[in-house]
């Protein structure tokens, strides 16, 4: 059966192209997409892995849940069920017998092993199999780890799979920051947050006394810059993730926010609030000096780096709403890009430089869309009362944002959609209300 | 109007001590003996002072109807020279996060510079932007975000 998988995602500008089937020369192509509502996801089909010495098959389940979910909450994978499986994997280097795989409609076939090598670490072998073409999808590969570190290692795993299989680069292994925001509307508690990607570990950062907002990862992911009103003005500080220390930035006036970290890590940009006036500043995280960037008498604020450091782009209601701008790092050659009807704030540049991303508040709506950074190709992907403040994920595919209900009993929750506009589901956050989010790079 | 009440009540105490003190009730008696009648027109009693002023949407001017109001407040702060306050910029909920507090602090700096232009010395004036964090009513509609777009003079133990 010569059979190969192309899905067009949500037409658009983006496609996924999956690499299973590629060593095929004579495919037919299977076009869904997801718009039209024909879209099929990728079939993969994981068995049980092999147990060596030490791990328990709960340990097996609770790493191949993780895994999955990861896959197929990307939409573009579903696993098919155990009970369908014709044949198990008995011996992790035994060849593999692709038409029993191929005779349930699996197209990526993952094969593991897993062993405990001491009391405190683990290692898995996996190797994943295009059953399309009846192919290994690269090298079998083996991590080692702390037990403890076990869904670190999952996240791995899948994304070796997505990477693979879709050609996309990998996410899953990365963190997200956000505001937990617990009791009412009028007395809101607000928490500096942190969770893995897919909503596990969920950690709090500052104690709620006072209201903290938007806070933003750094590129190494080791800290993060936030917003506090702990002095009583909004300022804003910096967090070491390891130490928990805590730095203010005392060469800087009055009220400050909305920073932003460089891409080398060693600048941030933000708002600085001088009398009437709010604009974008650049200041080295080693010494504190400040460089103004925007001297309009309009709010500037929210500014993002492009991913090689080179531009900057920022909301300014200079020319009476808020609009998209664009500037040299230093603050010169500033463009509008923006020139849609309603007003377009937050933009967040994408990690692959190509799109950015901003909330749009038109006819009483708000919406999360993108724009390439010379101000063609406007997409609008989502729309609520309330969509705010979207963040990329480490490989430029997926934006994350928070979606706000209105009304006495209001409360934000983080949602993901991907970048063609497909796919848009809830992140889960326990008991709390959850806004400000900013994803993290790819670990290490 | 109370605190007007309980300092005048103060200054006759301290004019009654100052009198025992020095010579004695026999005074007070004497003003009246001499059978004339002293008129003396009154202040008016105090309106109270609002502390609040409401602003359009994206708007941080301050028009006629809110001077009055903040006129009364920078009168009050000029016969209590020693109070210091702090002006709190808000917005409705409408809008994004930063933008929001950008305006927060176009009108608490606005309303700053009205009460320096009226001759408070700025050294008084302490400003905040909340932006849309602290909302005081909380339905999504305009008749309660007009009551969130808002300047807030706050003073220790509050006005009048």
């Amino acid at each position: 059966m010569l059979r190969s998988l192309k899905f067009t995602l949500a037409s658009f500008f983006l496609t996924i192209v999956p690499n299973v089937g590629l060593a095929q020369d004579n495919i037919i192509t299977l076009e869904g997409s997801v718009s039209g509502g024909i879209f099929e996801p990728i079939k993969i089909a994981l068995p049980d892995f092999i147990l060596s010495s030490g791990i328990d098959s709960n340990f097996m389940t609770d790493f191949m849940v993780v895994l999955e979910n990861d896959l197929e909450n990307t939409g573009l994978f579903k696993k098919i069920n155990k009970s369908a499986y014709l044949s198990k994997i008995s011996e992790f280097d035994a060849p593999v017998q692709y038409s029993d795989w191929s005779l349930i409609n699996a197209s990526v076939l993952l094969t593991g092993e897993l062993e405990q090598k001491s009391p405190i670490d683990f290692e898995i072998k996996f190797r994943i199999w295009d059953i399309v073409s009846q192919n290994k999808l690269g090298k079998g590969l083996k991590f080692e780890a702390k037990i403890s570190n076990w869904r670190r290692v999952a996240h791995k795993v899948a994304d070796e799979i997505y990477n693979r299989v879709t050609g996309e680069g990998p996410y899953f292994d990365s963190k997200l920051v956000f505001v937990a925001e617990s009791g009412p509307k009028n007395k809101r508690v607000k928490r500096i947050a942190l969770m893995d990607q897919d909503g596990a570990n969920v950690k709090f950062l500052t104690d709620g006394k006072h209201i903290v907002l938007k806070p933003m990862f750094s590129p190494d992911s080791k800290s993060i810059l936030f917003t506090s009103y702990r002095s009583g003005l909004p300022r804003v500080y910096r967090k070491d993730l390891n130490s928990g220390t805590e730095t203010t930035f005392r060469t800087l006036p009055g009220m400050t926010f909305s920073p932003r970290y460089s891409p080398d890590g060693q600048h941030m940009l933000l708002s600085i609030t001088d009398k009437m006036n709010t604009d974008i500043y650049k200041v080295s995280l080693a010494s504190g000096k400040k460089t103004r960037l925007t001297k309009d008498r309009a709010i500037d604020t929210a500014p993002s780096f492009s991913p090689n450091g080179r531009k900057v782009v920022f909301e300014s209601d200079r020319s009476l709403t808020q609009q998209l701008y664009i500037m040299n790092s230093n603050g010169s050659d500033i463009k509008r890009i923006t020139f849609g009807k309603g007003r377009y704030a937050e933009p967040a540049w994408s990690p692959r430089g190509d799109l950015i991303a901003f909330t749009k508040m038109v006819d009483g709506f708000f919406h999360i869309g993108v724009i390439k950074p010379d101000g063609t190709g406007e997409k609008i992907l989502t729309k609520s009362s309330k969509d705010q403040a979207p963040t990329w994920s480490p490989n430029g595919r997926v934006i994350m944002f928070y979606r706000e209900t209105l009304g006495r009993r209001g409360a934000p929750s983080i949602y993901m959609i991907d970048v063609t506009g497909a796919n848009l589901r809830k992140m889960r956050t326990g008991s709390y209300f959850a806004s400000d989010p900013s994803w993290s790079a790819l670990l290490n | 109007m109370y605190k007007s009440r309980i300092s005048l009540l103060g200054l006759l105490i301290i004019s009654l001590a100052s009198c025992k003190s020095t010579t004695g009730p026999t005074n007070y008696s004497q003003t009246l003996d001499d059978g004339s009648i002293k008129i003396t027109q009154l202040e008016d009693n105090k309106t109270q002072i609002g502390e609040t002023i409401y602003f359009g949407v994206d708007e941080s001017g301050i028009n006629s109807e809110m001077m009055s109001v903040l006129d009364a407040q920078v009168a009050y702060l000029k016969e209590n020279g020693r109070q210091n306050i702090t002006i709190e910029g808000h917005t409705d909920e409408q809008g994004t996060r930063e933008y929001n507090l950008g305006l927060g602090a176009k009108r608490s700096n606005s309303v700053k510079a009205y009460m320096v232009s009226q001759g408070l010395s700025t050294s008084r004036i302490d400003v905040v932007t909340y932006g849309k964090e602290r909302p005081v009513s909380l339905c999504s509609e305009e008749k309660c975000w007009k009551e969130n777009r808002r300047a807030v003079t706050v003073i220790a133990g509050g006005f009048n």
